[in-house]
């Protein structure tokens, strides 16, 4: 049963995965290929030593903390509660409005991004501006963090919103009643009654939210590949894969590349392990009742 | 608190859920709602509780119309069938929380928490979860919820359906006696005859939106208004039967036996246009004396006693019989006073 | 909640608006500006088809009809590679007493933690040993790969809720559970793998990254890597063309969705490893 599963699973994910440890061991590139050889840590010593290493690791955070929080828990709770507790009829419509970012090819997406930050007389933004008597500006190019987080966050609004909508809509009728007699408003139900009820959904969402964002880049890929200032936009995965593919990055420096990103899987692993143990992964796992084979 | 219901009607989409109900429910007293699923009970309670508006009609408590009013400004308490508890806090917070939806301290919530668990015997339950409690307890928990912040009514619903039958009895006297201490006006709905039976001051028959019938429960069971009522409340024996005038009033004849089983000197109301009607028989109202012209067919045991059931002439007639034996031939009459005479199915 | 009586104030209606409003800035540009000769922010100037007619003649490196044809090779490919394999496995886990049970889940949990980026190099070599570089099934194998983990826990979650007692009459009726995992749990799931199959062609049509990394050459291009490429020169660029690639490209999964949104909704957060347990 296990085993078209395990037929991909172990040629395609594990065996690159321990490949990628075994690279970043070695002194891999352009230049060596065909000749590598074995040089310990020393590319994590490297790694160490570059001087855009806290740019890079601040620009990580500033990536993936606010739009974990704001876009990923905040924004989704809100256009949830407002279409499940408050306007419902309304709601459905808003809620298929808000299937679009996730359903939106990356590559359109970004173009979408790109025309309504561009410049005046062609951006909406900047023609929006214009309009309220704002400076037109590219957005993009002048406030790229901003862009970013926004056209990335608003994916994981969307996605999260599909999860905390179901899940609100899940809260037992007799509950809600219960609330209403005991006296409660409607922003009383929300807080005391439905937010506690869907505790699982959100943790689930941070979780999967926290690792997914630490590992993309194919969206500032799109938007800014990093620029435009030197390393301005750039994330550590994002740096991993410039060394190990860029060519004008110093020739496709696999080597040091593969140590970034064991980096990246490590503070991966740990940070999976701590969800795994606030999800009380036995109760997940269950048990077979049935021990026929 | 008096509670008032008049012409009240809910429809939802194309069904009519109630129509044109009115009754009284007087300060204090414990009103029983009463019928099959489907016939209105459950929409009913959730009008006075204001989690539905009603289509046509009124709510009114001590006389104002509190109809289009949301239920956080009705002051009403309500136990929900599956308890409705509030599974991430504990017991006591559940109890506790319309009082902290209305503001009051910590302190103030804490002392109103505790004289209600202690009326309800739950205090060693106060820290515990939901998930932790059995079903009576859970029952016990929302009651208290409900009562907490002294609400003008009380409403019921069907309190008693997810409880052990072992418990349902212990259960059911503690509730009534609790609502008689504390003089709230409740209703109280349950489809459950027995239970209807012994704890309402006063019964409400509902069937398909409708009211049927409504009074005491002994007068509803004594003068049902009709074979439909008859048969909920309890076991009946029912033979079609015709009215017609005699020298000294009227007598009423069972098609089939060869003399009147009862007579009165004004005609009975509960029958118009037309002499047909039925005749109804409560088995404990049969009286059997060993030899005569009715039949033995069969025995069943009925709650300690034995329900006989004999043949006489074209009909079955049931017997409610406390002695064990049931002759095999007997001859049967009636307690005087006892034969219900209802109008003729339609 | 939907007991609830429709709110009266206005006030979360507003908020509603002004938090979706962004949405149709976005995206209303899109359509308009593969109808129109030219846009400025939102105000479109000259309806015409112009647009798509560019559109079909060939380009250099390929035509839009023939990186379609290949992106709905990729997306079915992927869709019945991801079903072949995600089901039997979520029924083992799910269902049948397997030692090492709670290791195979936990390592399928902990795999789909890492980050793609970190396979890159491994995928690459196993990629040209097995002659898959630069081809389509070796694009769609690494995709679902990478997607089979949480496919399989999804899965786990529909196959958890079905009553044991539909499985152990098949077994009673003298049927396997081979048997009983087609004729019982299969159609028990149904909505479940429907609703995956929908996502995962989605998410075939939509892949960019993985074509973009190992399909270097024009004649293997997908949809995504045909659009890019009429963006590649930033300066020249016929916008209204883009567009009009743009909306074909994203008509499909958009239709998809359209057509089975409800149904979708639902079962998409039923998502079994979060509300596994009772």
């Amino acid at each position: 049963m296990l085993l078209p599963c395990l037929a991909l699973v172990v040629p395609f994910l594990l065996v690159p995965a321990l490949m990628t440890v075994h690279l970043s061991t070695t002194n891999m590139s352009l230049a060596t290929l065909g000749n590598t050889q074995f040089v310990g840590l020393d590319n994590y010593a490297r790694l160490l030593e570059r001087p855009e290493l806290p740019r890079i690791a601040v620009n990580t955070v500033v990536f993936v903390v606010p739009n974990l929080v704001l876009f990923s828990l905040a924004l989704p709770l809100a256009v949830a509660a407002l279409t499940t507790v408050w306007n419902r009829s309304v709601g459905r419509f808003a809620r298929l409005l808000w299937l679009l970012p996730r359903l939106t090819p990356s590559v359109v997406y970004s173009l979408l991004w790109v025309w309504l930050t561009a410049d005046a007389p062609f951006g909406t933004l900047n023609q929006l501006a214009e309009v309220i008597g704002l400076q037109p500006r590219n957005w993009l190019l002048e406030h790229p963090w901003l862009t970013i987080v926004a056209a990335d966050g608003l994916i994981g609004t969307s996605f999260a919103t599909v999860l905390f909508v179901a899940a609100m809509e899940a809260v037992p009728r007799e509950l809600v009643m219960a609330a209403q007699v005991d006296g409660a408003s409607r922003w009383q139900l929300l807080l005391h009654v439905v937010l506690p009820y869907i505790r699982w959904p959100v943790l689930f969402v941070s979780a999967y939210q926290f690792l997914s964002l630490l590992a993309s880049f194919e969206l500032i890929l799109l938007l800014t590949n990093g620029g435009p200032g030197l390393w301005q936009t750039e994330t550590w995965s994002l740096y991993a894969y410039h060394q190990a593919f860029s060519y004008y990055a110093g020739g496709l420096q696999i080597g040091y590349g593969a140590a970034i990103a064991t980096v990246l899987v490590l503070a991966g692993l740990v940070a999976s392990l701590l969800f795994l143990r606030l999800f009380d992964f036995r109760r997940l796992a269950g048990e077979p009742r049935l021990k026929v084979a | 608190m008096r509670l008032q219901v008049r012409e009240l009607s809910k429809r939802f989409g194309h069904v009519w859920a109630l129509r044109e109900v009115s009754f009284t429910v007087e300060a204090g007293e414990l009103a029983v709602l009463l019928g099959p699923s489907g016939s209105g009970k459950t929409t009913l309670l959730w009008l006075v509780a204001g989690l539905e508006e009603p289509t046509s009609g009124q709510v009114l408590f001590d006389g104002k119309n509190v109809s289009s009013m949301s239920p956080r400004h009705r002051n009403v308490g309500m136990v929900f069938q599956n308890y409705a508890l509030y599974p991430h806090m504990s017991v006591l917070d559940n109890i506790a929380f319309p009082l902290r939806l209305q503001g009051l301290s910590s302190d103030e919530r804490q002392a109103r928490v505790r004289e209600v668990a202690r009326m309800l015997s739950i205090e060693e339950l106060l820290q515990r979860r939901p998930d932790q409690l059995s079903g009576g307890q859970q029952q016990r928990v929302a009651l208290a919820r409900a009562l907490v912040k002294r609400p003008a009514v009380l409403l019921l619903d069907e309190p008693l359906a997810n409880l052990d039958p072992v418990l349902r009895r212990s259960a059911r006297d503690e509730i009534r006696s609790l609502q008689r201490r504390l003089g709230i006006t409740t209703l109280w709905v349950t489809h459950d005859r027995d239970e209807a039976m012994a704890v309402g001051d006063r019964l409400i028959v509902l069937r398909e939106g409708r009211l049927v019938q409504e009074g005491p429960p002994t007068e509803v069971y004594r003068r049902p208004k009709d074979a439909v009522v008859a048969t909920l409340l309890g076991e009946i024996n029912l033979w079609p039967a015709q009215l017609r005038q005699c020298s000294s009033g009227w007598n009423l004849w069972v098609d089939g036996w060869p003399e009147p089983i009862a007579r009165w000197p004004c005609r009975p109301e509960e029958v118009r246009g037309g002499d047909d009607c039925l005749a109804g028989v409560r088995p404990e109202d049969v009286v059997v004396h060993p030899d005569g012209p009715a039949e033995l067919l069969g025995v069943e045991p009925w709650h300690g006693a034995t329900m006989a059931c004999y043949r006489l002439g074209p009909h079955r007639v049931r017997a409610l019989l406390l002695r064990d034996q049931a002759p095999a031939t007997a001859s049967i009459s009636f307690l005087q006073g006892s034969v219900i005479v209802l109008p003729p199915p339609r | 909640m939907d007991r609830l009586r429709s709110a009266g104030s206005l006030l979360p209606l507003m908020a509603l608006v002004a938090i979706t409003t962004p949405l149709i800035l976005l995206y209303g540009w899109l359509p308009l500006a593969a109808f129109a000769d030219e846009v400025r922010g939102l105000r479109p100037s000259g309806l015409t088809l112009d647009n798509f007619r560019e559109l079909f003649q060939p380009v250099a490196g390929g035509s839009l009809a023939e990186a379609s044809v290949r992106s709905l090779l990729l997306a079915c490919g992927y869709s019945l590679l991801l079903l072949a394999a995600a089901l039997p496995a979520a029924y083992a886990l799910s269902r049948l007493p397997m030692p090492g049970r709670r290791a195979v889940l936990a390592a399928l949990l902990a795999l789909h933690a890492f980050p793609f980026l970190s396979l890159l190099v491994g995928v690459y070599q196993v990629l040209r040993e097995l002659g898959l570089y630069n081809s389509l099934l070796g694009v769609a194998l690494v995709k679902t790969a990478t997607e089979v983990p949480l496919a399989v826990w999804v899965m786990k979650g529909f196959f958890d809720r079905i009553p044991w007692e539909l499985e152990a009459a098949v077994l009673v009726d003298g049927g396997t559970r081979w048997l009983a995992f087609r004729r019982v749990c299969l159609p028990q799931a149904r909505p479940g793998i429907l609703a995956l199959l929908t996502f995962a062609f989605v998410s075939g049509w939509n892949e960019f990254l993985l074509p973009y990394i190992f399909l270097p050459s024009q004649q293997q291009w997908t949809l995504p890597l045909f659009v890019r490429s009429l963006i590649a020169d930033y300066r020249f660029v016929d916008y209204g063309v883009v567009a009009a690639a743009s909306l074909v490209y994203v008509a499909p999964p958009l239709l998809l969705f359209w057509a089975g949104q409800k149904y979708l909704l639902q079962t998409y957060a039923l998502s079994g490893g979060v509300r596994a347990a009772r």
